[in-house]
């Protein structure tokens, strides 16, 4: 700790210097000034706990003195040492802020008393002004952790719901009211109970309050909310230092994005169960009719190899469509565009369908509108969007029906049209056609091998391109299919 | 001369199993659908059903088992499953565990080879003591692998 500092301001030398000796015998750092602007210089150079000042002086009187001192620093404490002359302004001075007085003429011993009461004094005010000073940091530490717990928990992107014992709200940030679409106004201090509708939810809430007292651990399980949404809860008991119920916090994850990627994976498991083993065990269980010696005659076996070719083709099909599905994904790192006449592109489209269409006797029509705009694009991607449209156009058309492909200009796009005379899609399946892996189910598709690919690729090459997809359709009449492509504007 | 229908919605898989069958002295038809199948077991009375569970929907070749099972001219006719139902779902059915979810006499998985079949087929006419008539024994060929 630091030496105690003492000034003392007076102009009388004898005075002055017989305090500072009895102030130094009293271990104390004493100073002395022999006037109030000696003095005043001294107060703002050193810290001074406390100050002896007669009110009489040349250049500063004592009462200017205490006014300074008072302004500089109104904790040190000031003692005036005056004559009975001015009795009346040493009373002045303490209602100025002076803490005490000793009236000349006065003994050493009357002298340290004073002093003593002052320093003590001077030790209260520190003390307090500490004090103060560490409830101020207190006030302000708990008052910044309160905005810190705020902003923690309010940007947090998982839902928080804090209950008390009895299962009442007692904090909810925004993601839990919105997972929960609830309003927040009408929340906190709600129980439970009111508020969430979703039993399970509510249970688990409720039942890891009941086993508080025996249980501290958390429970996590999954549920679904209303608007088919997938939640994972976990929730924990909160307990205090005694082991008594403090309440519960839940912690909520959307995982319903998880959830889809899941639900995408296991179609993409069973369609490589399906549509790749099918065909391999077919291939299979031709070739172990010819390797085995099942079948003597060679038309029977050329038949069966070229069976087993046709699945085999089928087969590499699909493994093109699944690559050009994740290939269609990134196509704006991959690939750049580049001016395309699309009239050249669909007739050497339809130009490769015509033996197919042929053999299915289905009328395969041709027409493009003169002098239509170039577009930009990625060549063989805008073939692949057309190649599957006429390709599902004349799968799904019987024989004997028409497909059409035609292109003209509308409302400032390039709009192609795909049109069939063939089964046609349900209301129910047009809703979801789109959807990779997605298969219209009934008599006729069953019949006809396919991916459930090939229009969500055609669509991700649409919307590569800026353009859109439009599917008109009537069970029993046909679908058109309509690409509309944006124009290159030069 | 034991007949048998194959009951399945997969052109390529008649083809084949019946040409392993017929070849080793066993009577074929087949059907397409559960309607055909129907027509079939009662003009044609087989001694043994091959039917494939997916057929021509997820179910439709449990609800035929069923109805065969209830059905007074075929509650007595052997059914072999055969199926990829496994690949489509979590489930594993066992004839010895689920006997009463799944009224067949046995369950085999796509795709079955030329030997398995035969040896199936054998065993359950066999085990059927409704089934007098034992299948010719001509089995030159087929059976190099055994």
């Amino acid at each position: 700790m630091r030496n105690t500092r003492v000034l003392v301001v007076d102009d009388e030398e004898i005075i002055r210097v017989g305090c500072q000796r009895i102030l130094s015998d009293m271990d104390l750092q004493v100073d002395g000034a022999e006037n109030g602007r000696i003095g005043l210089e001294k107060i703002r150079e050193n810290p001074y706990d406390l100050v002896l000042l007669d009110l009489i002086m040349p250049e500063l009187d004592g009462m200017k003195l205490l006014e300074k001192i008072q302004a500089h620093d109104p904790d040190i404490v000031a003692i005036i040492v005056t004559g009975f002359a001015t009795i009346e302004s040493a009373v002045e001075a303490m209602t100025k802020g002076a803490y005490d007085y000793l009236p000349k003429p006065f003994t050493p011993e009357e002298f340290r008393v004073k002093v003593n009461r002052g320093l003590e004094k001077r030790r209260l005010i520190l003390e307090a002004r500490e004090l103060r000073r560490e409830r101020d940091r207190n006030l302000l530490e708990l008052s910044n952790e309160k905005t810190r717990t705020h902003t923690i928990v309010n940007s947090m992107s998982d839902g928080l719901i804090v209950t008390n014992c009895s299962g009442q709200v007692v904090l909810i940030n925004p993601v839990a009211l919105k997972m929960m679409r609830l309003n927040q106004k009408a929340v906190i201090g709600k129980t439970v109970d009111d508020l969430i509708h979703n039993d399970g939810l509510k249970n688990q809430i409720s039942e890891t309050l009941e086993k508080v007292q025996k249980s501290t651990n958390s429970t996590t399980m999954q549920i679904q909310t209303r608007d088919e949404r997938f939640l994972h809860s976990n929730i924990t008991p909160l307990l205090d230092e005694n082991h008594n119920c403090l309440g519960t916090v839940t912690v909520l994850r959307d995982i319903t994005e998880e959830k889809k990627v899941e639900k995408l994976k296991s179609e993409f498991v069973r369609l490589v169960a399906h549509e790749l083993k099918a065909p391999l065990g077919a291939i299979d269980g031709y070739l172990n009719l010819i390797l085995e010696g099942y079948i003597s005659d060679t038309l029977q076996v050329d038949d069966m190899i070229r069976k087993s070719r046709n699945k085999a083709k089928a087969l590499l099909n699909l493994i093109n469509d699944l690559l050009d599905l994740s290939r269609t994904e990134k196509t704006e790192i991959s690939k750049t565009k580049t001016t395309i006449d699309i009239c050249t592109i669909l007739h050497e489209t339809v130009n490769f369908f015509e033996n197919e269409a042929k053999e299915k006797k289905l009328d395969l029509q041709f027409g493009c509108d003169k002098n239509l705009p170039a577009i930009q694009g990625i060549d063989e991607e805008i073939s692949r969007l057309f190649s599957n449209l006429i390709s599902n156009a004349i799968k799904y058309t019987p024989e004997g029906g028409v497909v059409s492909v035609s292109a003209k200009m509308n409302d400032g796009y390039l709009a192609v049209a795909v049109q069939d005379t063939g089964i046609g899609i349900s209301q129910e399946d047009q809703k979801n056609i789109f959807e990779e892996f997605y298969r219209s189910n009934n008599a006729v598709t069953r019949k006809i091998s396919g991916t459930g690919l090939g229009l969500s690729i055609a669509k991700k090459i649409a919307d590569n391109h800026n353009g859109y997809l439009e599917l008109l359709s009537e069970e029993g009449k046909g679908s058109t299919f309509r690409v509309f492509l944006p124009v290159k504007k030069d | 001369m034991a007949k048998i229908l194959l009951v399945d919605d997969d052109q390529d898989f008649r083809t084949i199993n019946r040409i392993v069958l017929e070849k080793n002295g066993y009577e074929v038809e087949e059907a397409n659908n559960p309607e055909t199948a129907w027509e079939k077991i009662e003009t044609y009375k087989p001694d043994l059903i091959c039917l494939d569970v997916m057929m021509p929907t997820g179910t439709e070749g449990f609800h035929f088992a069923y109805k065969l099972r209830r059905n007074e001219i075929s509650k007595s006719i052997p059914v072999l499953m055969i199926t990829s139902i496994h690949d489509k779902s979590d489930f594993r059915f066992s004839p010895e565990e689920d006997g009463d979810f799944l009224p067949v006499q046995e369950f085999v998985e796509k795709p079955i080879q030329p030997q398995e079949l035969l040896d199936r087929v054998d065993a359950l006419l066999k085990k059927d003591p409704m089934q007098k008539q034992k299948p010719k024994n001509d089995r030159g060929i087929g059976m190099k692998k055994s």
